[in-house]
């Protein structure tokens, strides 16, 4: 067993994350429609003892519909980023691995889906296929794996090279036993931290698009949604949008701080971050 | 190096085409009539049939790319559905504050990231060292969106210093900068900062030390350009999402730029007023990424070969 040394940065982050983990199963105590009940004479209510985070314009409890927006935002972020994850990994070591003219096409239509801005194209196609949970999931994991891609090709290409490859070649192994049993199991670490931020991210532009009234059916409260309808009562109720706002940043934050830990910690030679 | 800039330059073009072609296809997904939109529910099929064929409608897809395709040669992106003016006249006007408040952030990023960049990576102090770090991780972990309600609480309803939004003078680019910067700054600061530690463990910067140069001069002139190469990828790179992340911040500061009008235009199904955003926005991306591309060819002299 290899000694790994923790850090106070994972630490902080693996907490923060597993709260909002906490906040996203506790929000299947009720449904949509619970959460959206109407109550006008209740609006605007400050957080107090009794209305965690206050009420919003609607007269609704705030806090229920932030735990929904857990729920949804993480949903999102960890589908995206698993499709990515298994795309951009085959993709990647498919290119990296057999080399020459295959690498060369298929880095020439990475470079396509590079060249394109990320977040342009999932609000075109959001705004095409319609608001939906599908359809967002569908939009975002569109750009998600290309930097998975990226990473594995450029990992497999100086992994090939090395003596066990050959030998394995050398003892018959298909190419298929090769790389999934000897290239990308190396390639775990690596997966793992491009992962954590990828999910962070994603959860970045998730809340954009539904900021921009662009994310999942009215029906649903999410953070972006909240935020945006927050805005326009900065004046008689700001906590409309600090309380998403704030979840958003501390969900982001985790994220990040768990990729950097993961990384100084699986790698403390390179203890520089990008 | 001016043979890798053509055969860069030659590509350029294949691939906006491409970026242009997708977005057609995609745009001309939309399911419904924009006949509908236009006439509303009460008008009979004689009407909208007239419609169709002044707007090019009923002919085939191939034939509507064609248009299309003459059209963005001559920059030419028909007529918005809803006010029928020129959809070009429309972006050229939007245009120009765009371009000045992607100017300033980037300007304003610049000026506090690199610098705190290099102060932290060269201060062997903990407590700041980690100050420094939180900062740089928070400034990645903040959106725009909501670092831009905030900022208005603050200084538009709490000190009610600052306009809340519009685009009338100086002070009203002060707030949609800062919120575009500070979470740019932040990320510059850390690839700063990650740079320069590197080039000072480098022979060159104890040689410089040892012939007892300033302090000031060895970070900021020798450390500093001898690191600048990631700087410029990552400033690159940052003005082309820049550019896409200026679409939610001027909608919160209701600044009169190409986001506006493509949200605008988004929510009242003017599509060819999107279509043709989508198109620019997507093409000075790219060419932004083309030109980072070239100063980081051109900035490393090992990638020549």
């Amino acid at each position: 067993m290899k000694k790994y040394k923790i850090n106070i940065f994972l630490v902080f982050g693996s907490l923060l994350i597993l709260l909002f983990f906490g906040f996203a199963f506790w929000s299947f105590t009720y449904s949509y429609d619970e959460a959206n009940q109407v109550n006008l004479s209740q609006k605007f209510i400050s957080p107090n003892f009794t209305h965690f985070m206050g009420t919003d314009e609607t007269g609704a409890e705030l806090f229920k519909k932030v735990l929904i927006g857990s729920r949804v935002s993480l949903f999102i972020a960890f589908s995206v980023v698993f499709i990515g994850l298994i795309i951009g990994t085959l993709y990647g070591s498919i290119s990296g691995y057999y080399g020459k003219k295959v690498d060369e096409t298929m880095m020439r239509l990475l470079d396509l889906f590079y060249s394109f801005p990320g977040f342009l194209l999932a609000l075109t196609l959001v705004c095409v296929l319609g608001p939906s949970l599908l359809n967002l999931v569908f939009a975002l994991s569109l750009t998600s794996w290309t930097g998975f891609a990226r990473l594995v090709r450029g990992e497999v290409l100086h992994l090939k090279e090395l003596d066990y490859i050959s030998s394995a070649r050398s003892i018959g192994s298909s190419d298929f036993r090769i790389l999934f049993k000897h290239i990308i199991p190396n390639l775990t670490g690596l997966l793992l931290v491009q992962s954590t931020f990828s999910l962070a991210g994603t959860l970045i532009v998730e809340s954009g698009l539904s900021f921009l009234g662009l994310g999942a059916p009215a029906h649903i409260p999410t953070w972006g949604s909240l935020l945006n309808s927050g805005k326009f009562y900065l004046v008689e109720a700001f906590h409309i949008s600090f309380f998403p706002g704030i979840s958003i940043v501390l969900v982001v934050l985790g994220f990040n701080l768990l990729g950097d830990g993961l990384k100084q910690m699986l790698d403390p030679k390179k203890n520089s971050v990008i | 190096m001016l043979k890798v800039f053509f055969r860069r330059f030659i590509l350029l073009f294949p691939l906006l085409f491409l970026v242009a072609t997708v977005t057609f296809l995609l745009m001309s997904l939309i399911p419904g009539d924009p006949t509908d939109l236009l006439l509303g529910e009460f008008a009979t099929e004689l009407e909208k049939e007239r419609l169709r064929e002044s707007m090019g409608l009923n002919k085939s897809l191939f034939k509507q790319y064609l248009v299309f395709l003459t059209g963005l040669i001559r920059l030419d992106f028909g007529f918005s559905l809803l006010s029928g003016l020129s959809v070009k006249d429309m972006i050229i006007q939007r245009f120009p504050a765009t371009l000045e408040l992607s100017a300033y952030s980037v300007l304003l990023s610049c000026l506090w990231g690199i610098p705190a960049g290099v102060l932290t990576a060269v201060t062997k102090n903990k407590p700041l060292d980690f100050i420094s770090t939180s900062i740089g991780v928070l400034g990645m972990s903040v959106p725009g969106y909501f670092l831009g309600p905030m900022l208005i609480w603050l200084f538009s309803i709490y000190f009610d210093v600052l306009p809340v939004g519009g685009r009338e003078n100086f002070s009203s680019v002060i707030l949609p900068s800062l919120s575009l910067a500070l979470p740019l700054g932040a990320i510059l600061m850390r690839i700063t900062r990650a740079s320069i530690q590197e080039t000072l463990t480098q022979e060159f910067i104890k040689v410089a030390y040892s012939k007892g140069i300033s302090n000031f001069t060895l970070y900021f002139k020798h450390a500093l350009f001898a690191s600048l190469i990631p700087i410029i990828t990552v400033v690159g790179l940052q003005v082309g999402s820049l550019l896409t992340g200026t679409v939610i911040t001027e909608t919160i500061f209701n600044w009169p730029g190409l986001g506006t009008l493509l949200f605008e235009a988004i929510q009242q199904r003017d599509y060819p007023i999107v279509q043709a955003c989508i198109i620019i926005i997507a093409f000075i991306y790219v060419v932004i990424n083309f030109l980072t591309d070239l100063l980081y060819t051109y900035a490393n002299p090992r990638i020549h070969s």
